[in-house]
């Protein structure tokens, strides 16, 4: 029995070459299909993501792993790939992969796509009949314990960057943010990446306001928003629920009494503004007013990383729990090669 | 059979304990299992306290000869009915919004209302208290099928009572829910919201169940109203004659009115609303069990009634 991984990741190759050596669907399919014409008695999955390519074989003849190693090579066709290139082996495949499920090898340490991606990518290998029972187990095992590790810590609690803390807060005062409509001024980098992000979450509709009506247009049209003027958009804060605020002022464009008006024009209901700008848009006085909730950019940053330094300690017992049941996993796969198969069951234990 | 009646109480008692506590353990862990769990249990619970009121008002009417006994005639009884109601509610919440996080505040509550059932002679006499058997005979006292006074003895007992009951339980579960309102408010207004914002549902969704808890509960405190004037009129000639427990139920009455006033005509939402909300529930406290000892004619519970 050997099994074999050969990989490059964000650890070992720089995005543009990671970029070069990815997969899409139907090259996927293409590079499965080539691998089912090689001698029988293996397995292989294939997975691709932004953040890494890698290539899981089990065979029964340590001469075809390196002929897979080697079509994986030619299809890269890149020179002085090997020095980016990773090679595992054995028990410590199977951590890695173990631990690639749980998020704990991926850039953001716990993210939950990962998860979906290893689940495609076995999906994918087992339509084309590249699975056997061994992978079978081991895939639907790494899946089991990305799932465990993410239920029995923290490491997947709380949104990391500033985007997404900014959505994370706006559900947690409108819930789905599909009846949400979203109110942008001015615009920089920051705030983009609020707007993108909420936008991610499918809002209502999105305003994009701004002194030179042509700059509101250029990122309306891009977020297939509405274009409007700075004056316009101050005219219909109420009719936003989430304000964007990233507007080069040095006094503030929104007053406590312009607030008190928008509220009192919107019947109370709940406004989230986001004040990116230095110095501020929004007079601070506002977060008094009921039912208002004004954020800054530093506000932000400091729930990031506090949510970064919770995850610390997490990451930890994640690595414990997916090496623990690597090793089980491992022991498990020796006694089915030495013939007297051993128990196998899901659970912490 | 009445020791039959004991045990299927006592068995709902501890389904309710359970749920309350899976609630509670849920909400610090995050774990889904342990809310469906909980969920189980108050459905467990509501089904062995239903099968209790069917037994006790078979024991009262047909062992004891009670013509117009329900089980819900007197401080135990009107409780556990209030209990059971809520967790009523609560199953039906629970079916609409799914939110197991409420069930530590609504099963809290609902846990404590049961278990002050039990034991409420104890705290007016707590100082004479010795052991636990002390403990244990006085709460079976309160357990015993009670005698009926005469004003009890209507047909508007069986349906004046539980109209009450099943609107100031929606009052009750609207309450718990405001509580978290004001948690997650308070946590989202700290410009850095902790785990507990984290656990806790949204400020829309929380704002929108505790609307629709006293749209339905309010209608039904209009109709327990206007049925019990009619059973005044019965019992005493007259169908409204401002005792302490009719002018407040119309305090009552009034602060729900204003808060759906304030929240349909007046465009008042979120925390205002919900302090009214919570407020609310404590004037439904005061009506239930303050005024009885204001009241002459309301006073059957703390036996000053006529």
């Amino acid at each position: 029995m050997a099994l074999t991984l050969v990989g490059i990741s964000h650890k070992t190759a720089p995005v543009e070459l990671r970029e070069k050596l990815s997969f899409g669907e139907e090259e996927i399919k293409k590079a499965l299909q080539e691998l089912r014409q090689f001698p029988s008695e293996e397995e292989a999955v294939l997975l691709s993501t932004c953040n890494r390519t890698e290539l899981y074989i089990h065979s029964h003849d340590a001469e075809h792993s390196a002929r897979t190693v080697k079509f994986l090579k030619e299809r890269f066709g890149e020179p002085g790939l090997d020095s980016h290139l990773y090679f595992k082996e054995g028990e410590s495949m199977v951590r890695h992969l173990f631990s690639v499920a749980s998020g704990l090898d991926s850039l953001v340490q716990g993210e939950q796509e990962i998860q979906k991606q290893v689940k495609d990518a076995y999906s994918s290998a087992q339509a084309f009949n590249l699975t056997s029972k061994l992978f079978n187990v081991l895939f639907q095992r790494a899946l089991y314990v990305g799932k465990l590790v993410r239920t029995h810590t923290g490491i997947a609690h709380g949104a990391l960057s500033v985007g997404s803390v900014a959505v994370s807060l706006a559900e947690k005062i409108f819930g789905d943010l599909s009846r949400s409509s979203v109110l942008l001024f001015g615009a920089g980098e920051m705030a983009e990446i609020c707007a993108r992000h909420l936008i991610s979450k499918k809002v209502r509709n999105l305003m994009v306001a701004n002194r030179t009506l042509e700059n509101a247009q250029t990122l309306a049209q891009d977020f297939k928003g509405e274009a409007l003027s700075l004056e316009a958009g101050l005219e219909r804060v109420h009719s936003a629920d989430i304000v964007i605020t990233s507007v080069a002022s040095e006094r503030p464009i929104l007053t406590d009494s312009a607030m008190k008006e928008a509220m009192r024009r919107r019947g109370n209901r709940s406004l989230f503004v986001i004040d990116i700008a230095v110095p501020r848009n929004v007079e601070t006085s506002v977060h008094s007013l009921d039912n208002l909730y004004l954020y800054n950019i530093d506000d932000l940053e400091a729930i990031a990383a506090e949510n970064l330094r919770s995850r610390g300690g997490e990451i930890e017992k994640a690595r414990a729990i997916a090496n623990l049941k690597a090793t089980e996993f491992w022991d498990w796969a020796k006694s089915l090669q030495d013939g007297g198969e051993r128990s196998f069951k899901h659970s912490l234990a | 059979m009445e020791t039959f009646e004991i045990y299927i109480f006592n068995a709902a008692y501890l389904a309710y304990t359970l749920a309350t506590v899976a609630y509670l353990v849920c909400a610090f862990t995050r774990k889904e299992s342990l809310g469906r769990a909980g969920c189980l249990l108050v459905v467990l619970g509501a089904a062995l306290h239903l099968a209790d009121f069917a037994l006790r008002a078979y024991i009262g009417r047909v062992d004891h000869g009670l013509k117009h006994y329900v089980p819900w005639s007197n401080w135990f009884e009107s409780f556990s009915l209030f209990g059971f109601v809520i967790a009523a509610t609560f199953v039906a919440v629970q079916k609409i919004s799914r939110l197991h996080i409420l069930g530590a505040f609504v099963m809290g509550l609902q846990w404590v209302i049961v278990t002050f059932s039990m034991t409420y002679p104890l705290f007016s006499s707590w100082d004479k208290v010795e052991g636990t058997s002390q403990i244990w005979q006085a709460v079976m006292a309160s357990r015993a099928i009670p005698q009926l006074m005469p004003a009890l003895q209507s047909i508007w007992m069986a349906i004046h009572v539980p109209v009450m009951f099943i609107s100031y339980s929606a009052f009750a579960v609207a309450f718990a829910v405001g509580i978290v309102y004001l948690l997650q408010e308070r946590e989202l207004k700290s410009r850095h919201p902790g785990v507990m914002s984290g656990s806790l549902p949204d400020l829309e969704t929380l704002d929108l169940l505790i609307y629709r808890l006293i749209g339905w509960g309010f209608p039904l405190l209009t109709l327990g109203v206007i049925l019990g004037a009619r059973w005044a009129y019965d019992a005493w000639g007259r169908y409204w004659g401002w005792d302490a427990k009719e002018t407040w139920a119309l305090i009552t009455w009034f602060t729900y009115a204003i808060y759906l006033h304030m929240r349909l005509v007046m465009s008042w939402k979120g925390r205002k609303t919900v302090i009214l909300s919570v407020i609310g529930f404590g004037v439904v406290i005061f009506t239930y069990i303050g005024v009885n000892y204001l009241s002459e004619l309301h006073g059957f519970l703390s036996n000053r009634g006529s």
